[in-house]
């Protein structure tokens, strides 16, 4: 269970036996710019992709700031201090201590064209009974494959890898990859193209394109055992 | 000898924005270093850290997390130069850990760098005074680290477990400072008599007493599942020593074989 850090527990709302009371959470402001013109789309889709099928990602929220629609990606909770970022050298460690949650990221970042994983991981290594394995950044997926989201669908519908690296290639285990792969292979259209819908047009992404990324994501899903068997010796999962 | 060295800094309070060095990262264009407050070796004493503030204290196994974080980078990505600095000028946005001065120590040709880095970590990070209640949870940290139990699947800290009771009534909750689930449930209490006074400590023994009394008499835990880890007993504490070993096994935590000594009980059958 993952749990997301509160700044601040402002008052108590009412009286009632659950004691509800206004807090604030802390959180990572992500916005479009001219290198990312879809960030906010890709993360809000992203979130729902990965909530759908139980991904360990950080979740997030969208929000309104001043330039408009942002998303905001909520804080792994640690008391006091942060966790860091992983580092390259963690990643033999952390792919042993988890297993499924590193099947599941693998098998979810080559779904949605996730090519910049990266460190973009927090982890805890060295606290045997305290778990935390939290994925986040997800701007370069989905829309964000390619500079023009047309491109980037055409991608993901075409049945490539997209993910030439991935900091858990060679350690993932073959298990849990084909489990997971299996497991989006399962998930109905319908709710493929609910994450990707927001039905109207949002920031830079038309209604129409959301829906084009829903039948892409659909396609490739069916096609995602396929890529996997086709890219084995670049993925070099573990048996 | 140029030993290249960057300070390791914990900002407690962001508003104050005043740092406090924990460690020192150096290297010596062959390879990197690192020393940090509560690092030993492979021991790590988290007392260290928790003893610098009271915001500190739950947040002890993050900065573990950081310090072999650092540790790794130290060990296995001085390899590539580039990477090594670009992790590193990560830091500094807006962690409560950055780096703070850095700086050049010429230790001239004979100088080994081991011995110019403790010579840096002496210099300067200030260790802080550790109280009795640090140390032992310290050595309560050591001994679940050296019996192994922290590695078993389900060790948890700071349990509260609710079980119906047997004859009706109000449900039952027990307390445990460490608890582990499996093959058969475990159930630890943790005792510092050193500097409690007589009502404090009667007040702490009588909770503990009646945690594990409770536990047997709903046949939750037989006494081999219930154990007291303490510090060694004055003659004013045998008595409660007694009472403690009535409902379960008491483990004087400055006995050097406590760890093998909790080990065997937890596999006891």
């Amino acid at each position: 269970m993952q749990t997301y850090k509160i700044r601040w527990i402002r008052k108590k709302l009412s009286s009632g036996i659950t004691s509800p009371a206004a807090c604030t959470l802390d959180a990572t402001l992500k916005f479009d710019s001219q290198e990312s013109p879809h960030c906010v789309y890709n993360e809000h889709v992203a979130l729902r992709l990965a909530q759908t099928l139980h991904i360990p990602v950080a979740d997030g929220a969208l929000t309104n700031t001043g330039a408009g629609h942002a998303y905001a990606s909520l804080q792994i909770d640690s008391p006091g201090l942060m966790l860091p970022d992983m580092l390259k050298s963690q990643i033999p460690d952390i792919a042993r201590s988890y297993e499924e949650q590193v099947g599941a990221l693998v098998a979810f970042d080559i779904f949605i064209g996730n090519w910049d994983r990266g460190r973009n991981i927090k982890a805890s290594v060295t606290t045997p009974h305290i778990r935390v394995f939290r994925a986040f950044d997800h701007e370069h997926a989905l829309l964000g494959i390619e500079g023009d989201p047309a491109q980037s669908i055409n991608r993901l519908r075409g049945g490539d890898l997209i993910v030439s690296n991935h900091p858990f290639y060679d350690h993932v285990s073959s298990l849990y990859l084909v489990r997971w792969v299996d497991r989006i292979r399962k998930i109905p259209d319908q709710y493929i193209q609910e994450c990707c819908n927001l039905w109207r047009d949002f920031r830079a992404v038309a209604a129409s394109f959301q829906k084009e990324l829903g039948h892409a994501l659909c396609k490739r899903k069916i096609l995602l055992p396929d890529i996997i068997q086709n890219n084995q010796h670049t993925i070099r999962a573990k048996s | 000898m140029n030993l290249n060295f960057q300070v390791i800094q914990y900002i407690d309070d962001p508003l104050a924005a005043e740092g406090r060095n924990i460690a020192v990262l150096g290297h010596d264009g062959k390879r990197a270093y690192f020393r940090a407050l509560g690092m030993d070796g492979h021991e790590f004493h988290p007392s260290h850290f928790k003893a610098i503030s009271p915001r500190t204290r739950a947040s002890a196994w993050v900065y573990n997390e950081w310090m072999e974080w650092f540790r790794y980078l130290t060990l296995y990505e001085w390899s590539n130069p580039d990477d090594f600095h670009a992790v590193l000028e990560s830091l500094n946005k807006g962690q409560k850990i950055m780096i703070g001065s850095v700086g050049v120590l010429d230790g001239g040709s004979d100088a080994k760098p081991e011995e110019a880095m403790d010579y840096l970590f002496r210099r300067l990070v200030k260790i802080p005074k550790i109280q009795p209640d640090l140390a032992f949870e310290d050595r309560i940290a050591e001994v679940f680290r050296h019996s192994e139990l922290i590695y078993r699947e389900g060790f948890d800290e700071d349990v509260e477990i609710e079980l119906d009771p047997i004859k009706g009534g109000e449900p039952v909750r027990l307390e445990f400072s460490f608890y582990l689930p499996e093959p058969k449930p475990f159930g630890i209490r943790t005792l510092l008599f050193n500097g409690l006074s007589r009502r404090s400590l009667e007040k702490r023994v009588s909770a503990i007493v009646s945690t594990f009394a409770q536990a047997g008499e709903i046949g939750f835990l037989s006494r081999d599942r219930c154990v007291v880890l303490c510090d060694r007993a004055g003659a004013r504490e045998r008595d409660y020593v007694n009472r403690l070993s009535d409902v379960a096994q008491v483990i004087d935590l400055s006995d050097g074989n406590a760890a093998w000594t909790l080990n065997d009980i937890f596999r006891a059958r």
